[in-house]
Formats: structure tokens, sequence, C-alpha cells
């Protein structure tokens, strides 16, 4: 079905759950290479994954989920992947998914898909307080300067297609965040679609997101949409050659 | 301003550029930033040395006391060194994540020829 897919998985001691996702990963996009980009665990999680056939990059932990995501754009753009899919490595974002997600990418109506938690009425996603307020603080913020509703701006569960992950390459001192990522995309006249998913609760290891992380977050976060709505960055037709 | 602050500020001054000077020539700082540094010092020493320039900064400024002016000029000149730093180690730290990041690849590259062989 896919020309060329890889999907990251980003993990940081998730020697739990990391076999098992792989392993959902492989069962559902058996054509799929897999890159794992790890910040450092001081767990087996590499080491597993590896067992498991996957490819292993590491990271400096200092660097977060958005050093670990710029690793795998980086990858992505130079192996000449023509799709990234990226799923947490805890777990919680369903392999059988992807199926799902990729297909408005696959089919040219998105050059990004968001796996939504939020998008379907009947939606059922529990997450913290904090964790809720920031989401909503963003779908708003962003639904305005992208001029369309985003339920879920701070989902990790995505596809992106090759041109997308050239443009964000491209940027000068890019530093990955999602929200920042879907202004940007929006702003260059890329197409995105939220995509409804069911996602699990997170097990095991507890969330490193708490109050002060969360307000440095929506704070950073906040700050970078008011730069990135200045921006003016060329437009998408010039990365469809 | 008190002789005494007077020739305080001078030795200091002179002691601070040639501080820069041999940590320059040991390559510690870059020439660039010797060149902020030694600019920073020579102002320090004229203002000291002409003492009368205070007494007009503080009637400029509306402070009562040329000391005060001293401590105010100071003040801004620290503000905009740590302002240009701030400036410098965003640069660096980018270039850093950069560097880290291909580093990452790199690694992996190797990595996989390893395993060809």
């Amino acid at each position: 079905m896919l020309n060329k897919a890889l999907v990251l998985i980003l993990t940081y001691n998730e020697e739990i759950h990391i076999a098992r996702v792989i392993a959902d990963v492989k069962g559902n996009l058996p054509d799929a290479d897999i890159l794992v980009v790890d910040g450092e665990s001081s767990d087996n999680t590499q080491p597993i994954a590896k067992k498991m056939g996957a490819w292993v990059i590491s990271v400096p932990s200092s660097l977060g989920i958005a050093g670990g995501m710029e690793a795998g754009l980086m990858f992505a753009r130079e192996q000449g992947y023509d799709y990234l899919i990226r799923i947490d490595g805890d777990g919680q974002h369903e392999a059988r998914e992807i199926n799902h997600l990729i297909h408005p990418v696959v089919n040219g109506q998105a050059d990004l898909a968001i796996g939504s938690r939020f998008k379907a009425k009947e939606s059922t996603y529990k997450t913290s307080l904090t964790r809720s307020l920031a989401n909503r603080l963003f779908s708003f913020l962003v639904s305005i300067l992208a001029g369309e509703k985003i339920y879920d701006t701070t989902s990790g569960f995505q596809v992106l297609n090759g041109n997308a992950v050239d443009f964000l390459c491209q940027l000068r001192n890019f530093e990955y965040s999602e929200v920042e990522t879907i202004i940007l995309l929006k702003k260059a006249g890329f197409k995105i679609q939220e995509v409804p998913v069911t996602m699990k609760p997170r097990v095991g290891n507890q969330s490193s997101f708490n109050f002060i992380r969360a307000f440095f977050y929506v704070f950073t976060g906040f700050l970078s949409l008011l730069f990135t709505i200045n921006c003016n960055y060329r437009r998408r037709q010039d990365f469809d050659d | 301003m008190t002789t005494k602050i007077q020739v305080l500020a001078i030795v200091f001054s002179c002691l601070l550029a040639l501080a820069v000077l041999g940590l320059t020539r040991r390559k510690l700082i870059r020439i660039k930033y010797t060149l902020v540094w030694l600019l920073m010092c020579l102002a320090f020493f004229i203002l000291s040395l002409c003492g009368n320039l205070f007494f007009v900064l503080a009637d400029l400024i509306g402070v009562y006391s040329p000391v005060n002016a001293v401590f105010i000029v100071a003040f801004i000149c620290i503000l905009l060194m740590l302002f240009n730093f701030s400036v410098i180690i965003s640069r660096l730290s980018y270039a850093n994540r950069r560097l880290t990041l291909k580093l990452g690849l790199l690694i992996w590259r190797i990595e996989q020829m390893e395993k060809q062989k």
C-alpha cells in the first residue's frame, strides 16, 4: 500500500511497552521501516528495540521530544521516505489506527494528518486537568491562527508526507513543537486533516507533565505561536518538485 | 566622586583590560569578544579619569550622587553584555542541537555499515 514509510517511535525509559509497540506496528504495517529515537534511556529500551528489529538512534534526553522528532525528520529526509508516521513509545497510540490515519495523506487530501483524541463527539479520552487546560487553550489559539478548527493540537500521533518533512527540515533554527508545526505548515499552504482516533490511557511510568512543566509548555508555546504568525515561508508549491 | 573611588575605578578598568588581553593571548577569549570588553574598559577608564563627567551624567539623569551615576552606567553596560551573551548562547545552542542530532544519525550509519561488513 505504501511507497516508502517510516514509523518513528520516540522513547525514554519505555522498556515495559517498547516490544509490544514495535510488534503492533510490524503487525499492522509490515512493509514500513521502524526507527526508535531514544533519549538515552537508562533501562533496556534500546537493546529491546534493536532485538525487535527496529533501527535505534540515541539522542541526549535534554533535547526532549522535540529533539527526537527533529532527528526523525532529518532521518526521513536523508533516506527519502514518502511518509513519516510518528507514534509514542508508551503504548498509548494503537498501531491499527495508522492505516486509518495515513489514508488522507496517501490520497493527497492532507500533508499532515493528526490523530485526534478529541474530534469525535463520542470521545471519552480522559486527561489530567493541566493537560486538558493546555489542550483547550492551544486548540482555541491554533484554530484562530490556522483558520480552521483543530481539536487536538498536541497529539503526538501524526503522519507527514515527504513534502511536509522537507519543508520542516529546511527551516532555519527550527525547533519542533506540535502546535507551532501546525501553524507553520498551514501558513506555507500545506493541508492538514484531523482524524479521530482512540487512544489508550497512559499506563506504567508517570508522565513528566506536571504543573510547572505545563506552565512552561504553555508559555513557550504561546510565545512561539506569536512569532510564527509573523513568519513568511515559501509556499508549498516550492516543495512539490 | 571622591579621589579614592576614582583611583579604584581607574585601577579596576586597567586590571580588567590586562586580564582580557591575557586571556585573548592564551586563546581563551575570541578576538571579537575581546573588542567588546576592551571598549567597555576604555569607556570605564575615560569616565573614571574625567570625574566631572559623572557630575554631568548625574545631573543629566537626575541622581544626587555621581557614584549612583557610575552604578547606573555599569548596570546598563552589564545588561547589554548579558543580552549579547543570550544571543550568542542561543546561536551556540541551535548549532549544538543540530550537531548532536547529526551525530546521532552518523552513528546509526556507521552501525549499519559495520553490520554489512
